[in-house]
């Protein structure tokens, strides 16, 4: 995205008839350049949820579903799913934890040499029900909106704001490429929001960049999801997929 | 890639990087904080 169409351009793309994501939730603008730009608008993004633990694929679209571009849309066939409040209450619109209430085939059966974390740690929050750890929406449709990892959800001034939920803000603004946003530890507020940004190459940096983008996410989520500071930087730390 | 960028605003070691594919951009962070 950072670098514009033209690089994609230059490859026939003409083969490909599936795309993929993996590893981290794929915000909604991503999603449609990777849909419009690399699949030509027809290849339908099998964006996947699961963890090394859960050995596969739990929620997922097939490739018949229909997508909502930055959901992984619902649990495969025979997996129940669900996002509760800390009661255990299952939600519909808003963040929770993201919960598996079923077996599958693939299950793990324990941590090595350490079971009793296996069952503190997975299986200890709630009756009989996986805690995955991430947290996610279900819409009124039943389409899962994963957000994150619950350690990277921000309490400011009292309010539980995703990280996922900020970046993919951010990076709706036409100039930004890519977006990270970490807590900052703040004496009042308990966290503030701290933003990195990757510009596109067409935006060069310009000083009312950062009120414009504050501004932005503001309009986008509200007030109290407006980053404290917005950092451009080049190029992010990308992971060698390893899976 | 938020671990390592969180342990640089928090000020804490950054930890094992050895699986990350341009652990250059690391200092990038360092330039803006």
């Amino acid at each position: 995205m950072k670098f514009g169409e033209k690089w994609p351009e230059k490859y026939d793309l003409s083969s490909l008839r599936l795309l993929g994501s993996v590893g981290e939730p794929i915000n909604p603008e991503a999603w449609i350049w990777y849909h419009k730009i690399i699949g030509r608008g027809s290849c339908p993004i099998m964006d996947t949820w699961w963890q090394t633990e859960t050995g596969m694929h739990l929620i997922t679209p097939l490739p018949i579903s229909k997508l909502k571009p930055g959901s992984a849309v619902k649990p495969f066939p025979t997996v129940r799913a669900d996002v509760v409040d800390d009661n255990g209450k299952s939600l519909v619109g808003d963040g929770g934890h993201l919960v598996i209430n079923s077996t599958w085939p693939s299950m793990f059966r324990t941590l090595y040499k350490d079971p009793n974390r296996y069952v503190e740690a997975y299986w200890s929050s709630f009756e009989n029900t996986y805690l995955s750890g991430d947290v996610a929406r279900k819409d009124e449709d039943g389409y899962f909106w994963i957000q994150g990892r619950e350690d990277d959800v921000l309490n400011v001034a009292g309010h539980r704001i995703s990280t996922a939920e900020v970046e993919s803000a951010l990076v709706s603004h036409p100039s930004v490429a890519e977006a990270a946003v970490v807590g900052k530890p703040d004496e009042i507020k308990g966290e503030e929001i701290c933003a990195f940004i990757v510009l596109k190459e067409s935006y060069g940096f310009d000083e009312s960049l950062e009120n414009i983008l504050k501004q932005h996410v503001r309009t986008e989520i509200g007030p109290i999801a407006t980053p404290a500071c917005i950092n451009i930087v080049l190029i992010f730390q990308k992971l060698v997929p390893a899976r | 890639m938020r671990r390592v960028i969180k342990a640089k605003v928090k000020g804490e070691p950054v930890g094992d990087i050895s699986t990350l594919a341009n652990p250059e951009a690391v200092d990038e962070i360092d330039k803006v904080l």
